[in-house]
């Protein structure tokens, strides 16, 4: 997988994904693809909007990459196996953001949460200035939940579970 | 296996594309000559291709003849 070309001073983080109800991920090689790829969610300048994707309004962006999975099973009882390393797995993201039941965005992952089986992409995009290096990645929404305490703004937080090996980098 | 094949079967993937690669022979020889723009998922499954189906580059050995010292008995 190709690492990006470009190193970015300080960058801001923003996450996009594409907008359709059903859509169809990128494959695996156009997730390392920028032009009439992964700019078709993000856009072809920083901050811009896709015509096939959407901004979600996330208080922050959690860790993302990969990181060195590792398997383990339990049996009956007590005992559990060592832990046995497998392939390096995309990050899973938990991430809050401002419930606002008129986000088409945010509606859209609560549809997908429900679902559960809808594979969509997802972008990181970090920019700065008119630099912008994207991670992409196709994912599936499990866990959305509300809270609506009385004493905050009401937040949402929704994990993104990332399809094996399914991520790519590029750059504009 | 074509290249284009091999490439059509990486591009359109949704596995673990280097894995995929990794399991089709193609023709080295038409490998090493193959292009794509860069920053295209054909650039990208080359570059697999490439990884896994080296081309050893081809040592020619020549013979040096060596000069017979001419038959100097008398």
């Amino acid at each position: 997988m190709a690492i990006p070309a470009k190193v970015l001073p300080g960058f801001a983080a923003s996450l996009w994904m594409q907008s359709a109800a059903t859509p169809t991920p990128l494959t695996t090689a156009n997730l390392s693809v920028w032009v009439g790829q992964v700019t078709t969610i993000v856009g072809t300048v920083a901050n811009g909007t896709g015509v096939a994707g959407v901004a979600v309004p996330v208080e922050a962006i959690p860790a993302f990459g990969m990181d060195d999975a590792v398997a383990s099973f339990g049996v009956a009882g007590s005992r559990q196996s060592d832990k046995i390393p497998v392939q390096a797995a995309p990050t899973s993201m938990t991430i809050t953001a401002a419930w606002n039941p008129s986000d088409a965005a945010l509606l859209q992952i609560r549809s997908d949460a429900y679902s559960g089986v809808v594979d969509r992409t997802f972008v990181v995009a970090a920019v700065e200035s008119t630099n912008t290096v994207a991670y992409a990645f196709n994912g599936r929404v499990g866990q959305f939940q509300i809270d609506a305490a009385p004493g905050a703004e009401a937040k949402c937080t929704f994990t993104v579970h990332p399809r094996g090996n399914q991520f790519g980098w590029s750059n504009n | 296996m074509k290249l284009s094949d091999a490439i059509e079967a990486i591009v359109t993937s949704y596995g673990d594309i280097d894995l995929v690669a990794r399991g089709m022979a193609v023709d080295a020889d038409e490998l090493a000559n193959a292009t794509a723009a860069p920053d295209t998922a054909e650039a990208i499954a080359l570059a697999l291709l490439k990884k896994y189906n080296v081309t050893a580059p081809v040592v020619v050995i020549e013979e040096v003849a060596q000069e017979v010292p001419p038959d100097t008995t008398e």
